[in-house]
């Protein structure tokens, strides 16, 4: 098959005070049209870098070294930027991470798209709207004309990204490179999103450059798959059998370290150390500290590619040995998920309404948003509770609220019996803790680790300084973090280590509840296996009740024995892990389900989701039951009545046509709408 | 935010390198050197003229300084129209810039990095109060007012300081507020109040340490700018007053013979130019210097 875009002996360096470091090392890639490549690797292995470099995009200071650079039987490596600025945009084109700040604020949609017909086509504006209109509509944003004149804040975070699509393909271009075009959106919109990139891929024949660091998001997406660790590629091949049988024993740490839905273990593999740093110097194989088949000989020498047969490429010496891979140190297999018996409520609200007041122009009224709609939720002591739902549901407003750094607008929130309103801020804090998402925003920048530790035992002055310090110090070995880092600054330590660091904060207190809010969702998935391991760990230890907030229903599996589901501000479906993801009751949930990407279904597992405007608008619910716009079994009581909270043990759930549930209560169900009717 | 971005090439290790990275900056070092001779020469002023910056010689006025030729080698920048040395009032004229400089900043920069620090953190009326005060600091004119002040109450230099410190607070409301405004929000503030922090303690220990940096500009150039009203004061008449020496009152003494011997004028006002430049590139070197190299 000739090859679209053909790569080879790309090398990078990025220059940092005065001194040259190699950020992608000597990389060979290449995509047929119609095809996808998959880049796969966590945070720091290059794979921004090196889309860039093929775009030759680079930033100020990085430079490029590259033996071919072919697209489309031409070396692009010595055009003159003149040639390039052709090129990109009109032949290869870019999508980029965040569509918040992808898109200008100051212009319009329509002007933004019709710019890039303009600048390589010319020709009247009425054509350049023409083509704008009919891909806006082909990436199913509906009313595209009048979503032309509309600014980027004006749509969704999905359509934005559609947007974005549509934009990127405006001049139909032959390449399209995606670097991380999914990451910062829920998983509804990704599946979505995904969806649409595949389908307009098979339709206009694009070769797709997809970046990525979710396996979910590979096997979803990929007909190869290219493994770049520390600037390198370490092995290449076709998705089936990179996914199923990893020659790279990275590749293999990477797939490990993903919990599962349904995998019995309790612990997670992890892949020891963190990815190499650039400016560390090295020799022989980068991921020789890291791996369990090293022998001395990986650290000597440049380790060349290797093809194991006709499509596929590794990048080690010993990859005829990675069946003897031992497992033991994989697959550590801790107790499965106790059915222990659950105390007294600690935490327990009743009706928790938020209302947020939105300003008004100086003569409307002020406009309310209800961030949390009456919310009843108990924890027993030692229980693990998982908050799951897509952004703007309410999730991290409840998560402030049981913190004590919100108060609700009405309802009732006890902490250990005693109202939350009535405690001092100091006996709340020795009651919970949180652990926040972005691990360097959640710890002062100007602070030294240990202090950092030390400083809620300050704020309550507990004890003398320096046994205040020992108990930050005793903390942090607690949670693995190495004591010659405790007199570092946050900036000095890896995104884990950071963590590590938050967790040991939220814990120096001994506080019986922690609330992590989405505490892994900014890690690579190696460090995420490592704090999910600790959580767990840490749980066991000091019998602490974790409430968790995530997007990420493999995580809640793993760790959470049971699971609130939560849609534009109410809870919608509640019950143990098991039932609720295996049978859930919800349309909702199971929406959520369907939309979540497994490694282990290839090609498949993206449902269809959503008519395009059916998100609702939170400042204007929709009546009756708030999810019936999106809902497949919306019938006209869901459009009128909001379904009570019904409990069929051991799961409640607030549906008015509920899956899963046993004939008898379906008679309830029917004698309900009868009553309905009546009225 | 999000840990995909690839883009993290600067390494996290040595942001404690500071100090030497602070040194390459090379406007860090001219400007450091340039206060440091001008405080060095306030300090020393005694003991670096034998002449006293009072005493008048009619029979030796207006000696031309060295490099103009003047005949005089024990008046080094020569003398004025009434036979005081001149190198002895500009050393005691460094004296008052920078007490002027140093004493107003002092003053000003607690009232304004108060209401900054009130009004970011605890915003809506608080918030409004602060602004409200800020825009009635901003329609004042200040040569005008301070004028008018220093006119009725007198003009001892601690009452030109006091009358420009409480006219010099706003740039430090403006900048605190609106990084406040940002910083309230981070996790690491909620942090601090979930572990039960006070509002105090979070102010001071969490959120202030923060704005070390961008405080540090914002004072060294309300410094030179109060250097500067106070010349522009004392020129008018109504700052320092004769025979006190001060860089503002030598210019405007000299301002009659500013055709025929300019360089009466020249000295203190490059002397003035020298000062300011030298804070204010001191300041920021000192900025960069400060900032700490944040990871991601």
């Amino acid at each position: 098959m000739p090859q679209l875009l053909d790569v080879s002996g790309l090398t990078i360096e990025v220059r940092v005070r005065g001194q040259v470091f190699p950020v992608v090392r000597n990389v060979d890639l290449s995509v047929a049209a119609g095809e996808s490549l998959c880049i796969v690797g966590e945070s720091g292995c290059g794979k921004s870098m090196t889309a860039l470099g093929i775009m030759r995009l680079l930033p100020r200071g990085a430079s490029r070294t590259v033996l071919r650079l072919g697209f489309d039987g031409v070396d692009i490596a010595h055009l003159s930027q003149g040639a390039m600025e052709e090129l990109r945009g009109q032949r290869m084109s870019m999508i980029f991470q965040d569509p918040n700040t992808a898109f200008n604020p100051s212009y319009t949609i329509g002007d933004q798209l019709q710019e890039v017909w303009l600048r390589h086509k010319g020709g009247g504006r009425d054509a350049a709207r023409a083509r704008a209109v009919e891909l806006l509509e082909r990436v199913g944003i509906a009313s595209a004309a009048r979503r032309l004149g509309q600014y980027p804040h004006q749509l969704s975070g999905g359509q934005r990204q559609r947007a974005m699509i549509a934009m990127a393909l405006m001049c139909s271009p032959q390449l399209l490179i995606a670097d991380e075009p999914t990451t910062a959106l829920d998983v509804t919109v990704q599946a979505q999103v995904l969806r649409l990139l595949r389908e307009l891929q098979s339709e206009l024949g694009l070769a797709l450059l997809l970046i990525t660091h979710d396996i979910g998001v590979v096997a979803a997406m990929a007909d190869r798959v290219a493994v770049l660790y520390a600037g390198e590629v370490v092995e290449t091949g076709p998705v089936r059998h990179v996914l199923d049988s990893p020659c790279h024993p990275y590749t293999k740490g990477l797939l490990d370290c993903l919990p599962r839905p349904g995998a019995a273990a309790r612990r997670l593999v992890t892949i020891p150390g963190t990815v190499p740093v650039p400016t560390d110097s090295r020799s022989g194989c980068g991921f020789a500290g890291r791996c369990a088949l090293m022998v001395d000989d990986c650290q000597v020498g440049a380790v060349a590619l290797e093809a194991i047969d006709g499509e596929r490429v590794v990048r080690c010496r010993r990859w005829r040995l990675m069946s003897e891979l031992p497992l033991s140190t994989c697959m550590e297999s801790a107790p499965a998920r106790s059915s222990k018996e659950m105390g007294q409520p600690i935490l327990f609200t009743d009706g928790v309404t938020r209302d947020f007041r939105l300003s008004g122009g100086l003569f409307s009224a002020p406009h309310f948003l209800r961030a949390v709609r009456g919310v009843s939720l108990r924890m027993r002591a030692g229980e693990t509770v998982a908050i799951v739902g897509e952004s703007g549901c309410g999730k991290t407003t409840l998560a402030r609220i049981l913190l004590g750094l919100l108060d609700q607008s009405t309802g009732d929130v006890r902490l250990d019996g005693r109202p939350i309103a009535a405690l001092a801020r100091r006996a709340v804090a020795r009651f919970v803790q949180p652990v926040f998402q972005d691990p360097y925003a959640s710890l002062a920048p100007h602070r030294r680790v240990v202090d950092t530790v030390a400083r809620p035992l300050d704020a309550l002055a507990v004890g003398t300084r320096s046994a205040r310090r020992r108990t930050a110090l005793d903390t942090l070995a607690r949670v693995g973090l190495p004591s010659h880092l405790a007199g570092r600054l946050p900036a000095e330590l890896s995104g884990g280590q950071c963590q590590r660091v938050a967790i040991a904060r939220a814990l120096v207190l001994k506080p019986p509840i922690l609330v992590c809010d989405e505490p892994t969702s900014s890690l690579d998935v190696s460090v995420q296996a490592q704090i999910l391991n600790l959580l767990s760990d840490l749980k066991d230890e000091f019998g602490l009740c974790v409430l968790l907030i995530t997007h990420n229903l493999a995580v809640v599996e793993h760790l959470a024995d049971r699971v609130v589901v939560m849609y534009l501000g109410r809870i919608v479906e509640e019950g143990p892990v098991d039932e609720v993801l295996r049978r859930p009751r919800h349309p909702y949930t199971r929406l959520l389900l369907s939309s979540v990407l497994r490694p282990d279904i290839r090609g498949g597992g993206l449902a269809v989701v959503d008519r395009d405007e059916s998100f609702p608008d939170p400042l204007n619910p929709p009546p009756g039951c708030a999810f019936h716009p999106r809902c497949p079994k919306a019938s006209a009581v869901c459009r009128s009545q909001d379904p009570a909270t019904r409990t069929v043990s051991p799961v409640s759930f607030a549906c008015h046509h509920p899956d899963h549930v046993a004939p008898a209560d379906r008679t309830a169900e029917r004698e309900e709408k009868r009553n309905v009717r009546a009225l | 935010m999000s840990a995909t971005s690839d883009t993290t090439l600067a390494p996290r290790t040595d942001s404690l390198g500071s100090v030497p990275r602070a040194w390459r900056k090379r406007g860090l070092v001219i400007g450091g050197t340039i206060l440091l001779i001008i405080i060095l020469m306030a300090l020393l002023a005694p003991w670096l003229s034998p002449h006293s910056p009072y005493d008048q010689d009619l029979n030796k006025r207006l000696i031309a300084p060295w490099f103009l030729g003047g005949a005089d080698p024990a008046h080094l920048l020569g003398t004025d129209h009434l036979g005081r040395d001149y190198f002895a009032r500009m050393l005691y004229g460094a004296r008052v810039a920078l007490m002027v400089g140093l004493g107003t900043v002092a003053l000003s920069s607690p009232i304004g990095i108060t209401l900054g620090l009130l009004g970011g953190y605890y915003g809506r009326r608080v918030d409004l109060v602060v602004m409200y005060l800020v825009m009635v600091r901003l329609s004042l004119p200040v040569v005008l007012v301070a004028l008018a002040v220093v006119g009725l109450i007198g003009s001892e230099l601690t009452i030109i300081m006091a009358v420009l410190a409480s006219l010099l607070w706003d740039r430090f409301v403006v900048v605190t507020r609106s990084l406040v405004m940002q910083l309230r929000e981070r996790e690491f503030v909620l942090a601090a109040r979930a572990a039960g922090s006070s509002d105090l303690a979070i102010l001071l220990r969490e959120i202030l340490p923060n704005l070390a940096a961008p405080l540090t500009v914002v004072a060294t150039l309300e410094m030179a700018n109060a250097i500067l009203l106070e010349a522009a004061l004392s020129f008018l008449g109504l700052g320092v007053k004769p025979p006190e020496a001060s860089w503002g009152l030598m210019i405007a003494e000299a301002k009659d013979m500013v055709f025929f011997e300019p360089w009466l004028i020249n000295i203190p006002g490059f002397a003035l130019f020298a000062l300011v430049i030298g804070i204010n590139l001191f300041g920021d070197g000192l900025r960069d210097a400060l900032s700490i190299r944040r990871g991601a």
